[in-house]
């Protein structure tokens, strides 16, 4: 019994067994659960939305959730029903403040001019807004504002800031409830029809406002080739909505965004896609951008603090998807 | 390839007709056709449960999201009414849920590009017509398809205070995915039990290996050395059955040995008394008788020739049969009966070779008569006699040579043959009789049987006999 390949051979049995009640008795792993994909109203998750139309992501790996405000979507993701979102880049400041396990896995798109500050005629300056009542969503329209508002010396508590949704804004503006909006795309297509007029929009702003995919910690570890092929699937819709032409599917987007096709390419030209290597520049810049947007969110008081340090960019899922 | 070898190197065929397998894979097969017996019960149980709990899901979510929209309608809160709608659509079931009033219009959607459309152009548009009545009614609906893996459940409300301004929720459920699901979850239940059985009867196989089969092989091996040359049987620690067998057979052997030892030792006791009879008394009368029998030859030859004849011819028969009868004494007790004993039987022995097989025979002897006692010699004797008339038979040697020594204390024997070696292959029934016979003859003095060959320009196959002089 000394020798080794005898006693091998007596013990394998038992080494076979505790290894197989090791993995039989380990937690159960789901298996082919869908990637829950949250959407707000934004053009920029037109690629997703229309990939879920059209079938091209699955409708057995993927589930394309429609909610039309920021916040939801936020909260959404918190608690677990949803694994990736489409949020901005204060947005995802915020998720992380509120102790949220994010990643950033894509730099999706930047506002170029998607958001601003519309007023009524009456207000020609930004300096006319003092005192005056701002309808803004609880999103990038705080950080659009706030900067506006830098631009020209003047703070949040100069004017009255009313906290209102993206829908509502129109018939806040026209019935005079409000003075001016921060409203982002496809309202602010809709809006600048009407007279109203741009007192300020993000082309303005030292750090853009950048539309984020993020996905919860969870399904970085989980579902990471359900990752990849969402990556890949939103790079080629992206190419194909922003191509200027026609696409299969735009009727859809048009219902949804209640766009005609002249408007949503006016919308979509205020929005610039990150292509693969400005992708790849922007998640090395974001670090110091959050900084600076963090700092400034503090001193305005839309965040207390800053979140905790972690790791919260990773690019490998765009190095893997997209080579 | 001794025996034990045979059955030991087809050991991988026979592990599968074990008992120690018998019942593991008995435990096995029946673990695994509960497992699947349970899967499939399983399977239906969870699937029922997961359509009882979509149904209810539906009822209560088209029920609350009604009541809801008819509040939220009747205060103009449309916005509050579409967040409640993108909260349906978090339910992973959820197909698509619409918002409509009597005409038609969508006025809410968990999918916004229906938002403002005609329900007819929506993928809800048969469910619509198929419940339209619901709106007549005012009394909710919930149906599933054939395949029972769709469900619709539209619900009524009132948009205003009117009578009139009717209005529902329609919403539709896909449980496909959930049963595909269902039935992935019962497997992966299933796998992790069978993952469980297994490992349960792999610690089986080992215990059974360790506590019986291990212990079984053992007593196997004490049964099989107790008909070889080996000491007594030893017997197997602990005291549990497979012990106690071992001590009862260690205690059977040791008596069937000692009466073994005894019937041996009488046997050659009675052929000893009998040879020594035949050479003291029949061969001593037949000599006198033969001597007579010449005396009365000469005594007759004088007077008549013919007589005298008879008689001779009387006196050679009995000379022969005196030949005869000694022959046969030696046989019954070659050792003891001439002056040196051992040595001279040895060489009996070895001259019967030279004259029946034509083999250059030689011994080396050292004198041992003092070593051994009479009856050991004898068996010594019988020992050196079957391995030289066994190697003559079946080796066809041309030089044997034997020798006995003193080494250490013990006494060896050695027969030495240039002939083919030997194999069990070459014994012949009889062969295994003589064998046997030895066999019996060695444990009777303890003593250890060692075969080797020395390779050389010639090959010599040597029997060495080992007697422990302490049991001589």
């Amino acid at each position: 019994m000394k020798d080794p390949k005898a006693l091998l051979q007596r013990f394998l049995p038992l080494l076979c067994a505790v290894v197989l009640l090791w993995a039989s008795l380990s937690p159960y792993q789901e298996k082919n659960k869908r990637l829950r994909v949250v959407t707000g109203m934004w053009p920029v998750a037109e690629s997703l939305m229309v990939a879920g139309d059209l079938q091209i992501l699955p409708h057995n790996r993927f589930q394309i959730i429609e909610i039309p405000w920021a916040s939801a979507v936020a909260r959404a993701f918190g608690s677990g029903a949803a694994d990736v979102a489409v949020v901005t880049l204060d947005g995802a400041l915020r998720m992380r403040e509120a102790g949220q396990k994010l990643k950033v896995i894509k730099a999706l798109n930047q506002s170029a001019g998607a958001d601003a500050l519309l007023a009524r005629h009456e207000i020609q300056r930004l300096q006319d807004l003092k005192g005056k009542r701002v309808g803004v969503e609880r999103s990038a329209g705080y950080y659009l504002l706030v900067n506006a508002l830098e631009s020209v010396g003047m703070t949040l508590a100069e004017i009255e800031a009313v906290p209102m949704f993206q829908s509502e804004m129109e018939q806040a503006l026209q019935g005079g409830q409000v003075a001016a909006v921060v409203v982002t795309e496809p309202w602010l297509t809709k809006l600048s029809s009407d007279g109203i007029h741009s007192l300020y929009d993000s082309s303005q702003l030292k750090v853009p406002i950048i539309y984020l995919l993020v996905a919860s910690e969870r399904a970085c570890n989980s579902s990471r080739e359900e990752l990849k092929t969402l990556l890949k699937v939103e790079t080629e819709m992206t190419n194909k909505i922003w191509a200027g032409k026609s696409f299969l599917g735009m009727d859809a987007v048009l219902r949804r965004e209640n766009l005609s096709a002249a408007e949503l390419f006016s919308c979509l030209g205020r929005l610039h896609p990150l292509n693969k290597a400005e992708n790849a520049e922007m998640l090395k810049r974001l670090p110091q951008m959050a900084l600076q947007m963090e700092e400034q969110m503090i001193r305005t008081g839309i965040i207390h603090s800053k979140p905790a340090d972690s790791v919260w960019i990773d690019d490998s899922f765009t190095k893997e998807a997209l080579p | 390839m001794d025996r034990r070898q045979l059955h030991e190197g087809g050991a991988p065929l026979k592990l599968f007709r074990s008992i120690q397998s018998r019942i593991t894979l008995s435990v096995l097969s029946f673990g695994l056709l509960m497992i699947l017996l349970n899967n499939w019960r399983n399977q239906q149980w969870l699937k029922d449960r997961r359509l009882i709990r979509l149904e209810q899901e539906s009822s209560e979510t088209g029920s609350r999201l009604a009541g809801l929209l008819q509040h939220l309608s009747r205060k103009q809160q449309e916005r509050a009414a579409e967040l409640e709608m993108a909260y349906v659509s978090l339910s992973s079931d959820v197909d698509l849920g619409l918002v409509c009033n009597k005409e038609g219009v969508v006025s809410c959607s968990t999918h916004m590009q229906w938002k403002q459309m005609d329900v007819l152009n929506t993928p809800l548009a048969d469910e619509w017509r198929r419940h339209a009545s619901v709106l007549e009614t005012m009394a909710p609906a919930i149906e599933w398809n054939a395949e029972k893996t769709r469900l619709v459940v539209m619900v009524p409300f009132f948009e205003t205070y009117e009578s009139s301004s009717r209005a529902a929720v329609l919403i539709r459920y896909d449980a496909s995915l959930a049963l595909v699901q269902v039935r992935e979850e019962a497997w992966q239940e299933s796998l992790r039990q069978a993952g469980v059985l297994l490992a349960s009867c792999l610690l089986l196989w080992f215990a059974l290996d360790e506590l019986i089969t291990r212990r079984v092989r053992r007593v196997v091996e004490i049964l099989r050395a107790a008909s070889s040359t080996d000491g007594l049987p030893t017997i197997l620690e602990g005291h549990d059955e497979l012990s106690m067998i071992s001590k009862e057979f260690a205690g059977a052997v040791t008596k069937l040995r000692t009466a073994e030892n005894m019937v041996l030792e009488a046997a050659e006791q009675e052929r000893r008394k009998i040879g020594r009879d035949l050479h003291d008394d029949l061969c001593q009368r037949l000599s006198a008788t033969k001597m007579k029998a010449g005396v009365v030859q000469g005594m007759i030859h004088e007077k008549d020739g013919k007589i005298a004849n008879l008689a001779g011819q009387v006196a050679e028969e009995l000379s022969e049969s005196t030949v005869i009868a000694r022959s046969m004494a030696w046989g019954l007790a070659p050792v003891g009966i001439e002056n040196q004993g051992l040595k001279d039987a040895l060489e009996n022995v070895l001259r019967f070779a030279e004259k029946s097989y034509m083999v250059q025979c030689s011994l080396d002897y050292s004198d041992l008569s003092a070593s051994l006692t009479g009856s050991s010699q004898e068996l010594l004797f019988r020992i050196a006699q079957e391995l030289v008339v066994n190697a003559c038979k079946h080796s066809k040697p041309s030089v044997i040579n034997i020798t006995v020594r003193m080494e250490d204390t013990n006494v060896v024997l050695s027969v030495i043959h240039d002939g083919a070696g030997f194999t069990e292959r070459t014994a012949t029934d009889a062969h295994c009789m003589g064998l046997h016979l030895m066999s019996q003859r060695l444990r009777t003095l303890s003593a250890t049987l060692e075969r080797t060959i020395e390779k050389g320009e010639r090959d010599f196959s040597i029997a060495i006999v080992r007697i422990p002089l302490k049991n001589p």
